[in-house]
């Protein structure tokens, strides 16, 4: 129970949002505005459930919780607590929601949310330790398409309908006991549990140290490769360096594209252009959630590069929109194809906002990183939750009504808002004080 | 005569609760007056205590520096220091005569005694110290 | 003349309520060792990090190399070596490339030092710094510092992880360093007897004061422990101007004195009619009186 209740209100974010998810709930509910009551329920619950697992493999690491009697045991009924609870309370919301409309019934929304949760669970849980996480996204995005061809083969009508019946409920339901046993067995039996640093591919173990040593130039280095080097904290080549948003993308594209799928039943079918929308609504911050990793590696470079506070700004900065940069032009190029190989272009004003989308929020989220240099304190809480609930509502827009012109709205909203927050920054970094300012240190050391 | 000394012929405590220039100090008086380090002997530099010790130099500086102020030691520029020729035995001049005082006196009242005039008496201090040298 | 490295005037540091560091003056000299003790907490990882410019003092100054800390100088900064208490190592490079990493990032390093060191020490040249263990994890953060030569070396709690072979052999390297008496050498440690070998000048830092800082011979001279026994009946508390602590019993009494001179001793003598033995104190001693 504590650890469920632990997940909805450990951070200070979290918090805010539950209490503007419940509001917007209680609104929608009251009013009948159901797209409110929705959005408010999937911002309350949208952060547990993508970090879950995460954070999860994170409580798990450390050697003595597995000394303690039954400790892994009860970490493993408050996850599943905590996942019950979550799946409850979309299911509860949706159901009110949708029931004046004639709405779905709660049992079999109940079991597509709770199984919608534990795949999100164990994706994050997976991706934290090596690049196991990838299997399970492409299983996220092919298990639909695979299941649906296999259906209209084997029965007479589609899955959905296939899995209302008392029959099909069983079987899903029966499915998802399953898997939480099977990984229930897997974690509590686990020799050890690892946490390694999600920054870069894991190749130690796999190659010597001499193909490593050759595949990478020894000589010297010159200073800009280094400094590179230093704030990334890897050493590949530019290029790879930059597809990691584009996992982070791919997994975070999979949640949302399959939620309104399955929780209207597939009755609202996903249209390209969603996909295309929540590619572009997505692949911004995700871009920038590198800067992050920047961020705890500037300190080291005060010293051993010689660059003054706004020097080190400045080349911050240029890194963060190198990846934002890198990761829009994929997109859009993978967009572009997609739309144009399905010849549906939409009109020229909205993919334009489409494709802006990316870039500004790419850079908000950039500088809203940079911004955060001051510790904890009030107006800071303030600017998270705002900048988390534009983003949120960014998201849920673009996954719910990806054809309307709020999009662009947002991102209008955006550019405005990036120098603001760029002369706030320059600010605050001239006098960046590092015993205020101690970003936490998430690489943990391999022990011999 | 010079001759180098092998380098571990002190015993330095950093832990002690006396600085360590001041155990150098000591052990360096201690070894002159008892006669293990001859004047002339040669004594490791500064920076060869310091790496075999695995001591700061600068307080091994500070104590030779003390030293040749003592007068136990000698600089040689461009050499290592020596110690100081003549200086075996305890301590300065006044402080030797101190120790023969007693005896000084009681020979003053014999040879008084003895109505002996100071330069014969000199002469014939003079004469023994001259026959004692062999 | 010396230009003082390290100079402070009234160094103050508060964060929110906390007032972390008070009133700090101090002048450091070319060519000094000096070593920083005190309790964890009591200021010392931020002392270091307020000389060095990471933070902004909230009252007084500090500067290096007459340069004010904050806002030192990229010229400055490459005459400056860091040994931080949490390394600052990318864990997917070898050994080999984060030391060509930080060398490109200075414009004089000397590669056949680091090479000696790498040997001498044992770190594995082309391992991946991931797999190393804590203590070569940090023999190669000092190498970093060590390669381009500062003049100013900083580390802060540089051997905590080492065992006493390669403790020795980091010792023996400060002492090479600081021997020619241009180079400076600040490091702060827990293990006062590697302090006691190498360092010239102690500062003691309690409570976010310099409670020392000065010479260490003159501090182990200052600092000492009478035993006392008397041919008749002690007071309660002795006449003793700077006394630390006082046991007394019956006439017998133990005190331990700061600002000790052997002046003092005749008088004291007489005063109280005792033996009084004068005991000198280690280090480790001396910081636990100071803390008791």
């Amino acid at each position: 129970m504590r650890a469920a209740l632990l997940m909805l209100c450990a951070i200070r974010l979290q918090r805010w949002l539950l209490v503007i998810g419940l509001g917007m709930v209680l609104i929608g509910l009251s009013g009948g505005f159901v797209i409110l009551a929705i959005l408010g329920v999937t911002l309350a619950v949208i952060g547990p459930l993508v970090t879950s697992g995460i954070v999860f493999r994170m409580v798990s690491a450390p050697r003595p919780v597995g000394l303690i009697l039954f400790g892994r045991f009860k970490l493993l009924l408050g996850q599943l607590a905590t996942q019950l609870l979550l799946a409850a309370l979309v299911t509860a919301v949706i159901t009110a929601a949708l029931a004046r409309t004639g709405g779905p019934h709660p049992v079999p929304t109940f079991l597509a949310v709770f199984g919608i949760a534990t795949l999100a669970f164990f994706a994050s849980y997976s991706i934290s330790h090596r690049y196991g996480g990838i299997w399970w996204f492409a299983a996220c995005l092919l298990v639909p398409r695979l299941t649906q061809h296999l259906s209209s083969r084997f029965l007479d009508r589609p899955v959905h309908e296939a899995l209302l019946t008392p029959i099909g409920l069983r079987v899903s339901a029966l499915a998802e006991v399953l898997a939480w046993v099977v990984f229930g067995i897997m974690y509590l039996n686990a020799r050890r549990i690892t946490l390694t640093s999600w920054v870069g591919p894991r190749t130690a173990d796999a190659q010597p140290a001499a193909h490593f040593a050759s595949a990478r130039n020894l000589g010297p280095y010159t200073r800009k490769d280094a400094i590179r080097m230093l704030l990334s904290g890897n050493n590949q080549g530019r290029l790879r360096w930059s597809l990691r948003p584009m996992v982070i993308v791919v997994f975070c594209v999979a949640l949302p594209a399959l939620l309104p799928l399955i929780a209207t039943q597939g009755r609202v079918a996903a249209p390209l252009v969603l996909r295309v929308s929540v590619i572009c609504a997505f692949a911004g911050p995700a871009a920038a959630v590198l800067a992050i990793g920047m961020m705890r590696r500037v300190k080291s470079l005060w010293l051993v590069a010689g660059l003054g506070r706004l020097e080190l700004l400045g080349t911050a900065e240029r890194y963060g929109w190198y990846s934002v940069a890198i990761t829009t032009a994929l997109v859009w190029a993978v967009t572009l194809t997609m739309l144009g190989a399905a010849d549906a272009l939409p009109d020229f004003i909205r993919l334009g906002g489409l494709l802006v989308l990316p870039l500004a929020s790419g850079a908000l989220v950039l500088y809203f990183n940079l911004l955060l240099v001051r510790g904890r304190n009030l107006i800071d809480t303030l600017t998270v939750a705002g900048v988390t609930a534009l983003l949120a509502t960014q998201i849920i827009c673009a996954c719910v009504a990806p054809r309307s012109p709020f999009l662009n709205g947002l991102a209008a909203v955006e550019i405005v808002l990036v120098p603001v927050l760029r002369l706030a920054v320059v600010r605050r970094w001239e006098v960046l004080d590092w015993l205020v300012y101690r970003p936490p240190r998430l690489e943990t050391r391999r022990a011999r | 005569m010079a001759n180098t000394l092998a380098l571990r012929i002190f015993t330095l405590q950093p832990s002690s609760g006396v600085p360590i220039y001041l155990q150098l100090i000591q052990q360096v008086r201690r070894m002159v007056a008892s006669g293990q380090l001859t004047p002339g002997t040669e004594l490791p530099s500064v920076r060869e205590v310091a790496t075999e010790y695995t001591v700061n130099p600068t307080t091994i500086s500070k104590a030779y520096s003390l030293l040749e102020n003592e007068g136990l030691l000698q600089r040689n520029r461009g050499k290592p220091m020596t110690i100081a020729a003549g200086r075996h035995g305890a301590g300065s001049l006044p402080q030797r005569l101190k120790q023969i005082e007693s005896q000084v006196d009681a020979l003053v009242l014999a040879a008084r005694q003895l109505e002996l005039k100071s330069t014969d008496l000199c002469q014939f201090i003079a004469k023994k110290m001259e026959k004692n040298r062999d | 003349m010396t230009e003082s490295v390290v100079t402070t005037r009234g160094l103050g540091k508060t964060i929110g309520k906390k007032t972390i560091l008070r009133n700090i003056s101090v002048d450091v000299d070319a060519g000094s060792v000096v070593g920083i003790i005190g309790k964890n907490g009591a200021g010392k990882t931020t002392l270091l990090e307020i000389l060095l410019g990471f933070s902004p003092a909230s009252n007084g100054s500090a500067q290096l190399f007459g340069h004010d800390s904050f806002t030192l100088p990229a010229a400055t900064k490459g005459r400056i070596g860091f040994v931080p208490q949490q390394d600052e190592l990318v864990s997917l490079l070898t050994c080999r490339q984060q030391l060509a990493l930080i060398a490109a990032l200075h414009r004089h390093w000397n590669h056949a030092l680091i090479e000696r060191l790498l040997a001498a020490w044992e770190v594995p040249m082309d391992s991946l710094i991931q797999t190393l263990s804590g203590g070569e994890r940090q023999k190669l953060s000092t190498l970093l510092a060590l390669g381009h030569e500062p003049e100013l070396l900083v580390l802060d709690e540089p051997v905590a992880s080492l065992d006493p072979i390669s403790r020795r052999q980091f010792l023996s390297e400060v002492i090479e360093i600081s021997a020619d008496h241009v180079r400076t050498v600040l490091f702060s440690s827990h293990i006062i007897s590697d302090l006691e070998r190498v360092a010239d000048q102690i500062w003691i830092v309690r409570n976010g004061e310099l409670a020392w800082a000065g010479p260490l011979d003159a501090l182990k001279e200052a600092v000492v422990r009478l035993n006392i026994s008397a041919r008749r009946l002690l007071p309660s508390s002795l006449p003793l101007g700077n006394a630390i602590s006082q046991q007394i019993s019956g006439q017998r009494a133990s005190a331990v004195v700061s600002h000790w001179n052997e002046e003092q001793l005749a008088d004291l003598r007489r005063a109280l009619d005792a033996e009084i033995e004068v005991e000198p104190l280690s280090l480790e001693d001396i910081f636990l009186e100071f803390h008791a």
